[in-house]
């Protein structure tokens, strides 16, 4: 037997060098075929952005000659006017700043009670913390239904109110069920030595236990910022005076709305810029802030959704 | 990972609609569903519906239109805004207390009143406070029954006809005939201008319930795209089914990105018309024929398929979400047939950077091409929202009072309170061009799309800014049309199958039309597909509409 084929024998098990598989000096051809493939993906990923942002700017005729379809190109010459329809009458702005302040104070309050509560489930000793936990996973499975849950916000006095889009999704059974895995795993020496060195439960949730779980409040906080971001719903139903509203409900009057207008009803629409690139011009304003904000809590996501997946 | 998604409640459509079936049971539903009668309510019946008196019809004469309309619903029409704006109300109709309302938007929501001026102005001129609850069109379906189920109405709301609505009227709405019923609506003349026929819907459990929303009664128009027409030298009028044929032939050519119609309802209601279908329901003696049941409608369906296979309609034709009217600017398709009649404005501000664009309409002849069909009429209200209700009270000076901010709201075309409704104050709102028209600036189109509209409206006016000539072509087009039209017979009676089973009958009905028409079915599945919807729907619709028909001596 030749050395070739023993070599052949023992299959790919040979290697010339010693080094492991991913430390191997890349292969050219792999490297421009993983380039190609990734630069593909990327494509896909950023060209629907790219075109919400070219319609934006895109004129009445330009549109037209598209079949209304979203274009790829703005035409000749950018057109500003549908921003500046849109950021007209201050709505647009006002709402940008009701939805910033929902989110920040409703997340702030959310990751508060979420980590109060899966605190309190993951002590083993905490009083009634079974009958709780089933509490919480029975939330999990129903929901209370929409009629109940507009009687009980008018009853809290609540319509109207900013505090409607908050109080009733302040606590996500979910987020809870993720966060109290996440505390159980952390080492009961921690409790015991602080315990013995006179701490309060309050102490060792501030000063230990928060402190160690930055990482799956990064990500909690996440989940309920983009929620609280996104959510239309609840001020569709709870919040009446339009002046109120977030920017989400703003964003879905202009999109939802836009197939009927004309057909079903006269109005002045005439003289505004292309129902399209309106909406495009909005929904890029409504992405705006998330997209500043993401980057700073990246590091932590990555990190954080392995939590949920192995523990959860 | 879906936490986000959980945050919120999820509400489906699906549990919605159970939510609105639910409701009239919430507010104290005397029967439901299923009632072995048909009509939900035991005192929504013709008899006492037809002992109502309608208003009396008092039209406005302050302002004579370049083209009058006619009794039969042909609109009035202004080729120019008028330069004399008379006012129709003298007095201020308000007490200085706050109106709440509630009604869709179409539109981007305009500032609150603290900063709109307009809205400012309006209150002002009708001593009122008046807030809005505007909903997104979309939304406006579940919206509503949650605003009913909490018992948290606003004083007026712009309706819409669900389960039990006779039933949920009574309950929870204000009858108004003591104040509207006969000559008592002459205490509001603005009311008193609004067509008879507009007033039909109104009417529950022999009460008026509301103001109508009236809009004209030609319903849609059959646009089409004349500067395509022209090119190809082909009549705008088809004389007959043979020759409509040819001429979507001639207008189509794939290669060029062109087709005659871009949605199958389009051909569909356009052969509606050509084979003589019932619109909707056709009467004979108390007996009701639906038009999925007519031997015209096989008819109907038999061309579908030849146009379908000749290739004349657009690829997607068949998805609800084609945007048709995208596709029509485009020159993508040259007929947008029985199109909503206000979409004449619409095309022409869409176009309006296009000097090649030309718009016009289609007249519909009979099969064999001899003479007009008869013309399918609309309900002659607001399809969305027929008409605005009040809610309940027992002070009847507040009842009065809200009637009189609805009058000045209903004011007529070209009056000063009309021209401050829909264009807002001069030099601030709106700017008057050399021919006399209002165009809006920025700020009044911001600010003048508060949903008012949908609580009270003039009778629909042509009159096109800009383009004197359109009111004559309009006018010309709905005086053709509208004498030859015949009304849906059960346009103003209730059927409370038809407000929750028909739209799943009907849904699975078109579907499996559909099909047959692309050739996925053979054309004799069509009879299965009837019987389906008959025991499904259209039986049970029958007969509540009948038993109101036929206690009321004929169509009402």
């Amino acid at each position: 037997m030749t050395t070739l084929e023993q070599a052949a024998a023992e299959g790919t098990r040979t290697r010339t060098s010693k080094r492991p598989v991913w430390m191997e000096r890349p292969n050219p051809i792999l490297q421009v075929i993983k380039f190609i493939a990734l630069l593909i993906s990327a494509v896909l990923v950023i060209l629907p952005f790219w075109s919400v942002l070219a319609t934006s700017f895109a004129d009445r005729q330009t549109l037209n000659n598209a079949a209304g379809g979203m274009v790829m190109w703005p035409g000749r010459t950018l057109s500003l006017d549908a921003y500046k329809a849109v950021l007209s009458g201050g709505v647009v702005t006002r709402a940008l700043v009701i939805s910033i302040g929902i989110t920040f104070v409703g997340t702030i309050l959310s990751l508060a009670a979420t980590a109060g509560l899966a605190y309190w489930l993951s002590r083993s000793r905490s009083f009634a913390a079974k009958p709780i936990l089933l509490l919480v996973l029975g939330a999990v499975l129903f929901s209370p239904g929409l009629i109940p849950s507009y009687l009980l916000v008018k009853q809290l006095n609540l319509l109207d109110n900013w505090w409607s889009l908050i109080l009733p999704v302040l606590v996500n059974a979910f987020n809870v069920i993720v966060m109290r895995a996440f505390f159980q795993e952390l080492p009961a020496e921690l409790f015991e030595s602080a315990a013995i060195d006179g701490a309060s439960s309050l102490t060792i949730l501030t000063r230990i236990v928060l402190p160690l779980s930055k990482a799956v409040l990064a990500v909690i906080g996440l989940f309920y910022a983009v929620a609280y971001w996104n959510a239309f719903f609840n001020a569709l139903i709870y919040i009446q005076t339009a002046d109120k509203w977030p920017m989400a409900l703003v964003l879905r009057t202009y999109v939802v709305n836009q197939t009927s207008i004309g057909g079903e009803d006269i109005g002045s629409s005439a003289g505004l810029p292309p129902q399209l690139s309106m909406e495009m011009a909005i929904l890029v304003i409504a992405i705006l802030p998330i997209m500043i904000v993401y980057p700073f809590i990246q590091k932590h996501f990555a990190k954080g959704v392995m939590i949920g997946a192995v523990k959860g | 990972m879906t936490a986000e998604i959980r945050n919120t409640p999820v509400f489906t459509r699906r549990r919605l609609l159970a939510g609105a079936g639910g409701l009239a049971a919430m507010a104290g539903a005397t029967s439901l569903v299923g009632c072995s009668n048909g009509s939900s309510s035991a005192t929504d019946n013709a008899s006492v519906n037809s002992a109502v008196k309608l208003p009396t019809y008092v039209p406005y004469t302050g302002l004579k239109p370049d083209l009058p309309g006619t009794a039969q619903g042909v609109d009035n029409a202004f080729r120019n805004f008028p330069k004399d704006n008379p006012q129709s109300v003298k007095e201020k109709p308000g007490d200085g207390s706050t109106i709440t309302g509630m009604a869709i938007i179409y539109y981007a929501v305009p500032p609150g009143p603290d900063k709109n001026s307009y809205w400012k102005g309006l209150n002002d001129r009708m001593n009122v406070d008046l807030q809005l609850q505007m909903v997104g069109n979309a939304d406006y379906a579940t919206k509503f029954p949650t605003v009913i189920a909490g018992n948290n109405l606003p004083d007026l709301t712009m309706m819409q006809v669900v389960a039990n609505f006779p039933s949920l009227l009574d309950k929870q709405f204000q009858p108004l005939d003591e104040f509207l019923s006969g000559d008592a609506i002459k205490d509001y003349p603005n009311l008193a201008n609004l067509p008879t026929a507009s007033w039909k819907s109104t009417i529950y459990n022999g009460h008026i319930y509301g103001i109508p929303i009236p809009r004209g009664l030609v319903g849609g128009y059959n646009f089409l795209r004349a500067d395509l027409f022209e090119e190809k030298g082909l009549p705008t009028s088809p004389k007959g089914y043979d020759e409509l044929l040819r001429v979507c032939k001639e207008l189509t050519d794939p290669k060029q990105r062109r087709w005659a119609f871009s949605l199958n309802t389009q051909p569909a209601n356009l052969l509606a018309m050509i084979n003589d279908e019932p619109n909707g329901w056709r009467e004979n003696g108390g007996k009701l024929t639906n038009r999925y049941e007519s031997q015209e409608y096989k008819q109907s369906v038999n061309d579908m398929i030849t146009m379908w296979k000749a290739g004349v309609m657009h690829p997607n034709s068949f998805d609800p979400a084609q945007p048709f009217k995208n596709l029509f600017n485009a020159g993508t398709a040259a007929i947008n047939a029985m199109d909503g009649y206000p979409g004449w404005a619409q095309y022409r501000s869409d176009n309006s950077s296009n000097p090649k664009f030309k718009l016009g309409l289609m007249e519909v002849y009979n099969r064999d091409g001899s003479k007009l069909a008869p013309w399918h009429l609309g309900s002659g209200v607001f399809g969305t929202g027929p008409f605005t209700a009040m809610k309940k009270t027992s002070d009847k000076n507040r009842v009065k009072m809200i009637l009189r901010v609805l009058n000045y709201l209903a004011a007529p075309f070209g009056t000063e309170e009309y021209l401050y409704r829909l264009y807002g104050a001069e030099g601030v709102d709106h700017k008057t061009n050399s021919t006399g028209d209002p165009v809006l600036t920025k700020t009044g189109q911001a600010n003048t799309v508060i949903p008012i509209r949908y609580l009270a409206d003039a009778p629909y006016t042509l009159y096109q800014p800009g383009f004197p000539k359109d009111a004559d072509v309009q006018h010309d087009y709905q005086a053709t049309e509208v004498p030859t039209g015949i009304m849906n017979p059960t346009v103003g009676l209730f059927s409370n199958s038809a407000a929750t089973v028909n739209a799943t009958a009907d849904k699975n009905f078109n579907d499996g039309v559909n099909d047959i028409v692309q050739g996925r079915k053979p054309f004799s599945d069509l009879d299965g597909l009837i019987s389906t919807w008959k025991s499904a729907a259209g039986d049970a619709m029958r007969k509540e509409y009948q038993d109101q028909l036929q206690k009321n001596g004929g169509p009402k």
